[in-house]
């Protein structure tokens, strides 16, 4: 039987690699705007009140750099240590009032998995702008516990029945509104971040009734 | 009488399915009115709108009515959640003296509006 | 509840109107934004109402004007919109006026020289001569969520939780009438 695999809605990959450049974009820059003013300032200029002031401002800059630099640590230690969870169906679209197997398992250390849980999620999505600012904001609207370790120690593989009901909305897009389907698993981790990842799949209307 | 009125029997209809109404319309002359769904999402989020099928009445007098169907799209169906509800309108436009009338329709499974929890 | 029957939803504050200061109205705005020859600055913190104001006025204007509404939305790089070859005809709204850099603002301006008139929206003085100065209060958030809901009782220090920013008090009441139906 063929399996239809799911994507995580945001990959490791190019969450590390954002972050990785964005880190080294920012600090390249604030290093050179303040080695530069440094190598051109005067020691007078730097005394007192005014030198502190120059400082603080530039240390501003330094302590972004510094959150990113960690934001981008962790993501890098996330994609090269943490177990990955890897999931599919057996049909690529799902109508509702149907049923699907979902098989996962948990690729990569699985012994550093503490905790595990697995929710089947309907949500909607929309978009607002509130004048030049763009928001997002989402609502859960279907909930169900496929999987949850609780205290326990976690099985890593596993397959569960999904159940999408009969009279619910099915995926749907437009620009700013959206109707999303997805399966949501929280890793706790030992000795690492945890992880909080989404893997959306596609759910259609009701075939017709013959 | 209004100078353009719609007459739909019933106002909700499964997706998918045929619906059925009247144009009466009582004008200075003869319309060439267009029939057309529309969907328009209302709720958190900034206003979507999309087209569904329309067709065409050409009348003869400037008084008068006429019988229309159209079949409803699969989707989006009517819908309403927190954030988001999608609300299908047949309007009734003339071209010829600019004159519209609308009315809502439930497109939805067995004629239903979908009401997220 | 649901999201089409919320006071608080989206195309009804799109829909609010600008509430002008005591002692001022369109006519007498649209006037000061002639003396000062079409080219000037709505200046104002976010949420004061700047992108209302600009609608409002824009209705006047469209009777005399062909009119370019240019947004830059934050994070963007470029504008929303790009501008063909304008003449006197024509008017450029822009909202987002201090998210441009100088140089694409001065190409702006460049752009615009012949344009019949240049509205900026910016939440800094100076880039042109300021027309209005958009604020907020209290009294103007409970006025309005009044007008969208009314007997809803809104909380009194709700607009400083939310910084002086009335669209974000006005949509966190979004949230509010949702839970509060159930």
């Amino acid at each position: 039987m063929p399996d239809f695999p799911l994507q995580p809605e945001i990959s490791r990959a190019k969450s590390a690699r954002t972050f990785v450049l964005l880190t080294a974009f920012w600090n390249i820059v604030t290093y050179l705007v303040f080695g530069s003013f440094l190598a051109a300032a005067d020691a007078s200029d730097l005394e007192g009140w005014t030198g502190i002031g120059i400082f603080a401002f530039f240390a501003v800059f330094a302590v972004i750099g510094l959150v990113l630099a960690v934001l981008a640590v962790r993501s890098l230690v996330i994609l090269r240590y943490a177990p990955q969870p890897v999931l599919s169906l057996p049909v690529a679209t799902l109508p509702v009032g149907s049923a699907a197997n979902l098989s996962w398992h948990i690729d990569g250390q699985r012994r550093r998995v503490q905790s595990l849980a697995l929710t089947l999620e309907g949500m909607e999505e929309v978009i607002y702008t509130s004048g030049t600012d763009t928001s997002t904001d989402r609502h859960v609207f279907h909930q169900l516990s496929l999987y949850d370790s609780g205290a326990f120690q976690p099985t890593t593989e596993g397959r569960n029945r999904i159940f999408i009901p009969a009279d619910t909305m099915w995926s749907w897009s437009a620009r700013h509104n959206k109707i999303l389907w997805q399966i949501r698993v929280k890793m706790r981790l030992h000795g690492l971040p945890g992880t909080d990842e989404r893997f959306r799949f596609t759910v259609v209307p009701a075939g017709p009734v013959a | 009488m209004t100078a353009l009125q719609i007459r739909l029997a019933p106002a909700s209809i499964a997706a998918g399915g045929r619906l059925d109404g009247r144009i009466l319309w009582s004008l200075a002359r003869a319309p060439e009115i267009t029939v057309r769904l529309t969907w328009q999402t209302r709720g958190k989020g900034t206003t979507d709108e999309g087209d569904g099928p329309s067709t065409e009445i050409r009348g003869t007098a400037a008084a008068g009515d006429a019988s229309f169907a159209l079949t409803a799209p699969t989707t989006p169906p009517s819908f309403s959640g927190r954030l988001i509800s999608v609300i299908w309108y047949l309007t009734a436009t003339d071209r010829v003296s600019g004159e519209t009338a609308g009315i809502e329709v439930v497109i939805g499974p067995n004629g239903r509006e979908i009401r997220l929890s | 509840m649901r999201a089409r029957d919320n006071p608080f939803r989206s195309e009804r504050l799109d829909r609010l109107a600008f509430r002008y200061p005591p002692g001022l109205d369109r006519p007498s705005l649209l006037r000061r934004l002639a003396e000062l020859g079409h080219r000037a600055a709505i200046v104002g913190p976010e949420g004061s109402g700047k992108t209302t104001l600009s609608r409002d006025l824009e209705q006047a204007l469209g009777g005399d004007y062909r009119i370019w509404r240019v947004t830059r939305h934050r994070g963007e790089r470029r504008l929303a919109r790009a501008l063909p070859r304008l003449g006197s005809a024509d008017y450029v709204i822009l909202d987002g006026a201090d998210q441009l850099g100088w140089a694409e603002f001065r190409w702006l301006r460049r752009r615009a020289r012949r344009a019949g008139g240049l509205l900026v929206l910016s939440h800094r003085p100076g880039l042109l001569p300021t027309l209005i100065v958009t604020t907020t209060s209290q009294a103007l958030l409970d006025t309005l969520a009044a007008e969208l809901a009314p007997g809803d009782i809104g909380e009194p220090s709700a607009l400083e939780q939310h910084r002086g920013n009335i669209r974000e008090a006005l949509r966190a009441r979004y949230d509010r009438c949702a839970e509060a139906a159930g």
